[in-house]
Order: structure tokens, then sequence, then C-alpha cells
């Protein structure tokens, strides 16, 4: 296969992807996706949350499980950075703290494959965000 | 509140917050040119919102680390980091802003200063963010003397129509367009 070197490439992915039943299924249906948001603060940088974001994109992709994984602004948790927020289907979104890789590890396979709770849960009132990712 | 690490290891990483300001700003486009001069010795970053803006008291400000328009916390380093990275490595600092208009922020590096933070992952900073925000255009530049590379968030959605943006598969991808590109280029750290 040739090397990506333009966005003209792109339309061969977006045409295989068409044929992809889970892809359609998220953007149709995208309470039925698992949804991690990692906060994305000056804090949360400078303690690894961008590792943890790649973390779970390439993690999750890999152990094929159905998820959008994007970054948020600042949770005002910088006690506890870097703090993620699992959605799972049908459930109240959840803030955990302290989320190196080894953690995160942990959530995919006890928190989002199995629905078991892990330890640092972050107790908050529910977060809102607008349909543009944004704080209400 | 306790920072586990007072500093940015990569540049990227700074990209990254500021961006986020802009996010935080209301901007509905961001830009971010990164411009290598091997021979003036300079590696420059600009990030370009046209988010609400600053009033000119706020603007006076924003270096201050103790200093946010947060209403949730009382610290905002963000700004403050990275100008005192880019005068550390002798290097320069400034952004202007206008209420209503926008924000530039500038910051420029001693290429070969010893202090200087490598450049890191530039690709995966602009595509984490750019997928994040769909309702945001990014517009990334990169200069150098091998040649130009440009990369619009807006052309790929055209492309992709109706296929979302934020699929692992399409980040992977955008990431290595990027990384690919940046390599042509000649870019290292």
């Amino acid at each position: 296969m040739a090397k990506i070197k333009t966005l003209d490439d792109l339309r061969k992915l977006r045409d295989s992807l068409r044929t992809d039943m889970n892809i359609r299924e998220n953007s149709e249906h995208p309470d039925r996706v698992v949804q991690v948001r990692v906060a994305m603060s000056t804090c949360g940088i400078t303690s690894g949350a961008k590792e943890t974001m790649d973390f779970f994109v390439s993690e999750l992709k890999k152990r094929q499980i159905n998820a959008v994984v994007t970054q948020t602004g600042c949770m005002s948790y910088c006690y506890a950075e870097p703090t993620v927020e699992i959605t799972l289907p049908g459930q109240h979104p959840v803030v955990f703290g302290n989320v190196d890789n080894k953690k995160a590890d942990e959530l995919i396979e006890s928190y989002i494959k199995k629905g078991e709770l892990v330890d640092g849960i972050i107790p908050i009132n529910h977060i809102e965000v607008d349909q543009n990712n944004r704080r209400i | 509140m306790r920072l586990k690490n007072y500093k940015m290891k990569e540049l990227s990483l700074h990209i990254l917050d500021i961006m986020e300001n802009s996010v935080s700003g209301g901007a509905s486009r961001i830009e971010v040119n990164i411009t290598i001069d091997k021979i003036n010795d300079l590696l420059a970053i600009q990030v370009i919102d046209n988010g609400r803006g600053m009033n000119s008291e706020t603007l006076a400000n924003v270096t201050d680390p103790f200093f946010t328009t947060r209403t949730t916390r009382k610290i905002g380093m963000g700004i403050s980091l990275l100008k005192q990275q880019a005068e550390q490595t002798g290097g320069e600092f400034t952004i202007k802003s206008e209420l209503g208009k926008g924000t530039e922020v500038n910051a420029s590096f001693s290429l070969n200063n010893i202090d200087r933070q490598p450049l890191g992952d530039i690709a995966g900073v602009i595509v984490n963010t750019a997928t994040s925000y769909s309702d945001i255009d990014f517009v990334m530049n990169l200069g150098t003397a091998e040649g130009n590379f440009h990369f619009s968030s807006y052309d790929a959605r055209e492309i992709l129509d109706e296929m979302p943006m934020n699929s692992p598969e399409v980040i992977l991808w955008l990431k290595e367009l990027i990384q690919t590109n940046m390599t042509d280029l000649k870019i290292v750290n």
C-alpha cells in the first residue's frame, strides 16, 4: 500500500469504513457506544493526560471495544489528574481520578468490559456538556 | 493543589494546552502555525483563534499563574509555563487579543538551545483535539526549508462526509498522515 501522503487518500478509508457495521451503528446510535472523555487541562496535561488518552484510543481498538474517546476541558479535579469520565451505554457518567496507563488498563478490563466499579471514583454532581463537548 | 510536574515535557503539550484555551474561549476556528528555521536557529509556534478574546485588563494579567477567568479554580498556569519556557531557551513570548475578535499566542525558541524541549507528538495533539471538537475547524501549517505542509480538519470532514471523524481508524489514519508529511519535511524533535 502506498504511503499516506495527502488528505485525498482519506476517501479510500472512508469507503472501506462505510461498509463497517459498527461505525454506522455508532453514528446512528451514539448512546449505545461507550464514551470516554479525558480532561485535558494544564494540570491534566502535565500529569500525563495525553498519554492516557492515547492509551484508551489504541487499547480500546485493539481489544475491539466499541468506544469513542475524546478530550474535554478542565473538570477541576487538579488533585486527581489525569481524570477520565466514562459513560457506559444507558448509564450515568462516572469520573475516575489518577488514571495512568495502568489504571486505564484496569478500567477497560473491569469497568468497561464488565461494568465492575474500580477504585478511585470521584463522586461528583453530573457534569453536563452540550453537544459540542463543552461544559454547560 | 498538587501538581505532579511543573513542566510540559514537550512543546506539543504546550500547543495542546493553548488549543484548549482557544476552545474554552469559544473559538470556531483554531490555527496552529509551526515554523522551523535552522539557518536562524528558530522554532516558532503560533496559535490563533477567533474566540471571544480578552479585554486589556484580562490580557495584562494572563501571564500571571495565579490569575484565571475560571470560576471553579484559582490557578491558570498554562500561559505562564509557556512564556517561561520560551524565555528560558532564548526565545520570546507574546500574546495579543481583542475582545470579540480572538487571541493570538506566539512563542519562539532557540532551536539549538540545550534546554529547549523536544517538539513531541505534534500529529497526536492536533488530531486528538480536532477529533474531539466537531464544531471547530482546526488548521495546521508546518513550514521548514524543505517545504510546507497544510492540514485542515474542515477538509477532512468534507471528505469523510457523513462518516464521523472520531472513530479510532480515522484518528490513527490522520495521525499517520501528519507524521508522514513531517518525516518528509525532515522534521525531527
